[in-house]
């Protein structure tokens, strides 16, 4: 191998949460992940690489984006309000996946 | 007499049942045009002390008592459904149906109408709106089925 | 007549009197029915300066025009009396087999006042009603109670509003309980049955109940269910019901923990609170009178300290009240008091919040043991919350104090406790930490019977419906649950929508939380289409929520009329000026945007914004000139 331009990704290590019945669907409560990149769509996707049925709380429309009735929330805000699936992600912060109830 | 396997029957959950009384409201609806449940021919026994809840409802019994104590055969079979039905013009109102009933399927009304179920000529309105599936009409070989498989697939759960 | 029964009932327990008499039309035209009805009733029967507990005070009962139809969701049975715990306007309502019962029988309304020389309850069979001993029932649970109502009348499908031990033994916020399981929990409507010596009232019944077109009725619940059946979420609201909620909350920032001092618990312990708890102690679903979402469920705990707890739910409002709240995460122990607090009939969410303040001021040492009969009051300890439930459903010792709620035991302990209070006009405010959530919060603010979430339950907050906020409310930022925008509109919005509901007897879980949310700003058309279909009397949306918004103000004037003014509409200090500990607004104070929240609120309600009492023009809009003439002088000089 010749020379080699070797650009190490960059990492980001989130604390997910999966409510509502979609913990049934990864079969994970809540867990520490880190993927490649820094926005909630790379996550998305990679989480659906480890979890392939995780797909069906998503569908595409302009890209993958979360189905009717599922929540994503970043820090406790819904994503709808921050930048949708280009959200941006730090180290340590707290995405969870559940379905929309709003209540008491 | 007999039973014609291809008449379905009216057959009940009593784990899906919640105890709505959907069934006795969209009953007395589809008969009176009202709501009141002591004018549904099904009726819900809610035993609120361990939450369970019961239908009751005529079974439509092959040997009929209601059709054999009748002195008037104010009660046949529908042929099409296999229901016993009550044939307004002959009844007498004796009540001796409705005393007979082990089942206490037969109803006075508050105005001393006699009414039974019908299975509403075959497409029984108390099913439709069973929103839990805890009523079905089905072919009587049928009616266990859901019941077995759900039976053993908590029992394949348990070991798998 | 057709959707109601047509006729209201007098009954006076001191001269053992009970009169009938038909419903008036301008009542059940311009107030609809159950909690509009029993609203105005209210207002008409209780002069400002009576005493909630006064002999001649009223507790009214109303059932609404749908309840006992076809439209799903139309069960509930509404009580209303002036509030022991608050001295304000106060009202509870209930789902089960009450109220339509109580409309078989032939009845919209019941007007109770007087008192008792021994203890009675009311035997209602159709035309038939009776004032009866009910020395034998007095000291019994609810559960045992209705048992024996069974069996004294031989009829196993009697429904049953009974008060328990707590409300007899001078609890302040003793409930009334529906046929076991369901509780007209908030503001002490069982205080009032028992300061009447009344235990309750047993009801059967036979008759109709008439629609005046049956084939538009059918149409128009096709579309009900079909939306409330649309929403995606459906399944999870029938197999979880209210469980659902604690995760939300725990989501978005909003859980309460050990008397909201925290938001929020780390995952270890809050698994043993979530559905997965749950699961483990759940049989089957169960439903309320003709009810599809079925939100409720058999439970029954097999293990633990608990082992042989069965009954009805838990509730998450048990969740946090005996939960969270008091640092306790056994899902065991909620199932547990659920089902004492509704054997003894006392509200899970005051009782809750009253003991958590305890437990707090215990903490920072404001209240020492000898001021709790010994009992060390520390987070989570089981034993420390069995001995004060009982002490306080028994008025033994400290449990008289916690008997008397959140306002009361926040006096004693002094100023510093307001500093943690959850104290809104009486009564402690609902479970979700206002800070993280505006719109709730000002929700808790305003309502009308203190501290609550139901009075507006405005579910858009959290729905994810940009759409139908942007249809409604003209901006998609009131759907957004940190934006403080639009937010006194969607407010004053949601309590003219809730008191339709109230009113109409339907549940808010099946018509708010889940059918509006799948649904359009059309919504409340479509349950107008079923209100004229049942009553024959023509109604569009925009008619029906005029109605509500009607209603909503007679409640504020009977709280004008108690003294209520602006600064009573303003959550306690710890929501207001202490910073977020967690959630999404984690740092920042809440008070200046809850002052603008509020000030539009006024400006969509009408009301004054020093005063809050609603102006002159607003009252004769609602055609309520009586209420502008009893609110005229308390008005400032040349203020309307």
């Amino acid at each position: 191998m010749g020379a080699c331009y070797l650009v190490i990704p960059e990492m980001t290590s989130v604390n997910i949460k999966f409510y509502m019945g979609i913990e049934s669907i990864t079969g994970s409560g809540h867990e520490t992940f880190s993927f490649q990149g820094n926005t909630l769509g790379e996550l998305v996707s990679q989480l659906i690489g480890r979890y392939p049925s995780l797909k069906t709380c998503f569908e595409e429309r302009d890209g993958l984006e979360p189905a009717p009735g599922i929540s994503i929330l970043v820090n406790s805000r819904e994503i709808m309000w921050l930048e949708k699936m280009a959200t941006r992600l730090s180290g340590g912060d707290e995405i969870v996946f559940l379905r929309f109830v709003s209540g008491g | 007499m007999a039973r014609n396997m291809d008449h379905k029957v009216l057959s009940f959950d009593l784990n899906k049942c919640t105890g709505c009384r959907a069934c006795e409201i969209r009953c007395s609806f589809k008969h009176f045009r009202l709501i009141n449940p002591t004018k549904s021919r099904i009726r819900i026994i809610k035993f609120e002390e361990f939450g369970l809840n019961v239908p009751t409802v005529c079974q439509q019994c092959t040997e009929a008592a209601c059709m054999k104590v009748c002195p008037t055969k104010a009660l046949r079979e529908d042929l099409d459904t296999g229901a016993r039905i009550i044939d307004d013009r002959r009844c007498i109102g004796c009540n001796l149906c409705m005393n007979i009933c082990p089942f206490g399927a037969l109803t006075l009304t508050s105005e001393k109408k006699l009414i039974k179920c019908t299975l509403c000529q075959g497409d029984p309105y108390c099913v439709k709106y069973c929103e839990t599936g805890a009523l079905s009409y089905e072919k009587v070989e049928k009616t266990e089925v859901e019941k077995r498989y759900q039976f053993a697939k908590k029992m394949a759960d348990s070991v798998k | 007549m057709f959707g109601r029964m047509g006729t209201m009932v007098y009954i006076d327990l001191t001269e053992r009197r009970v009169k009938k008499e038909p419903l008036p039309n301008y009542l059940y035209e311009d107030y609809l029915g159950g909690a509009g009805v029993n609203a105005r009733l209210l207002y008409e029967n209780i002069p400002p300066e009576m005493d909630s507990l006064d002999p001649s005070a009223v507790v009214i009962l109303g059932v609404g025009p749908l309840v006992g139809t076809i439209v799903p969701s139309s069960g509930r049975i509404e009580i209303t009396a002036k509030s022991p715990v608050t001295g304000i306007f106060g009202d509870s309502n209930a789902g089960g087999d009450f109220g339509p019962e109580l409309k078989f029988a032939g009845y919209d309304h019941l007007v109770i006042r007087g008192k008792a020389k021994e203890p009675v309850y009311l035997w209602i069979d159709n035309d038939q009603i009776e004032i009866r001993d009910a020395r034998p029932l007095w000291g019994k649970s609810t559960w045992e109670a209705d048992e024996l109502l069974k069996k004294i009348h031989g009829d196993r499908e009697l429904k049953t509003a009974l008060i328990g031990p707590a409300a007899e033994n001078g609890i302040l916020y003793g409930t009334v309980i529906i046929n076991r399981y369901r509780a007209c929990g908030k503001t002490g409507m069982g205080t009032v049955f028992a300061s009447k010596n009344l235990k309750g009232i047993a009801v059967t019944g036979s008759k109709d109940v008439k629609i005046n077109d049956p084939e538009a009725s059918e149409e128009i619940v096709e579309k009900m269910m079909k939306a409330i059946k649309s929403h995606p979420g459906f399944e999870r609201f029938a197999a979880y019901g209210t469980m659902l909620i604690q995760h939300s909350y725990q989501a978005h920032g909003k859980l309460p923990v050990k008397n909201r001092q925290e938001i929020g618990l780390p995952e270890d312990l809050f698994a043993r609170l979530s559905t997965q708890a749950f699961d483990k102690v759940k049989v089957r679903d169960l439903a309320c009178f003709n009810c599809p979402v079925h939100c409720s469920s058999w439970h029954e705990v097999t293990e633990g300290r608990y082992q042989g707890q069965k009954g009805e739910k838990p509730e998450f409002v048990a969740v946090a009240a005996f939960g969270t709240n008091l640092g306790n995460y056994d899902m065991n122990s909620v199932c547990f008091f659920q089902n004492l607090s509704n054997q003894y009939g006392i509200d899970m969410m005051e009782f809750g919040n009253t003991l958590g303040l305890a437990m707090e001021a215990y903490q920072r040492g404001l209240l020492k043991k000898e001021e709790t009969d010994g009992i060390a009051l520390e987070w989570g300890d089981q034993d420390a919350i069995e001995t004060m439930f009982f002490k306080t459903v028994r008025s033994e010792g400290s449990g008289k104090v916690l008997g008397e709620g959140v306002h009361r035991l926040t006096k004693r302990l002094g100023k510093e406790a307001e500093g943690f209070t959850t104290d809104v006009k009486g009564y402690g405010h609902s479970w979700g930490d206002c800070r993280s959530s505006l719109l709730w919060g000002l929700a808790y603010g305003t309502a009308s019977r203190g501290g609550d979430h139901l009075k507006s339950f405005p579910a858009i907050d959290e729905s994810g419906r940009k759409d139908l906020a942007l249809q409604l409310f003209g901006t998609e930022l009131a759907a957004n649950p940190q934006s403080e925008e639009a937010k006194g509109k969607a407010n004053a919005w949601f309590e003219n929508y809730s008191a339709v509901l109230d009113s109409l007897g339907l549940c808010k879980f099946a018509f708010t939380w889940i059918g509006l949310m799948a649904a359009d700003s059309k919504f409340p058309d479509l349950i107008a289409e079923a209100l004229t279909a049942a009553t024959g009397t023509p109604y569009d949306g925009k008619r029906l929520l005029q109605c509500g918004e009607r209603i909503y103000n007679v409640e504020k004037a009977f709280n004008v009329r108690c003294g209520l003014k602006r600064k009573d509409d303003y959550l306690p200090l710890r929501m207001l000026d202490t910073p977020a500990p967690a959630g999404p607004r984690k740092g920042e104070i809440l008070r200046p945007i809850y002052e603008k929240m509020l000030n539009e609120y006024y400006e969509a309600r009408g009301w004054d914004q020093e005063t809050s009492i609603p102006t002159s023009q607003k009252l004769k809009e609602l055609g309520l000139e009586d209420v502008d003439q009893d609110l005229a002088p308390l008005r400032k000089p040349g203020k309307a």
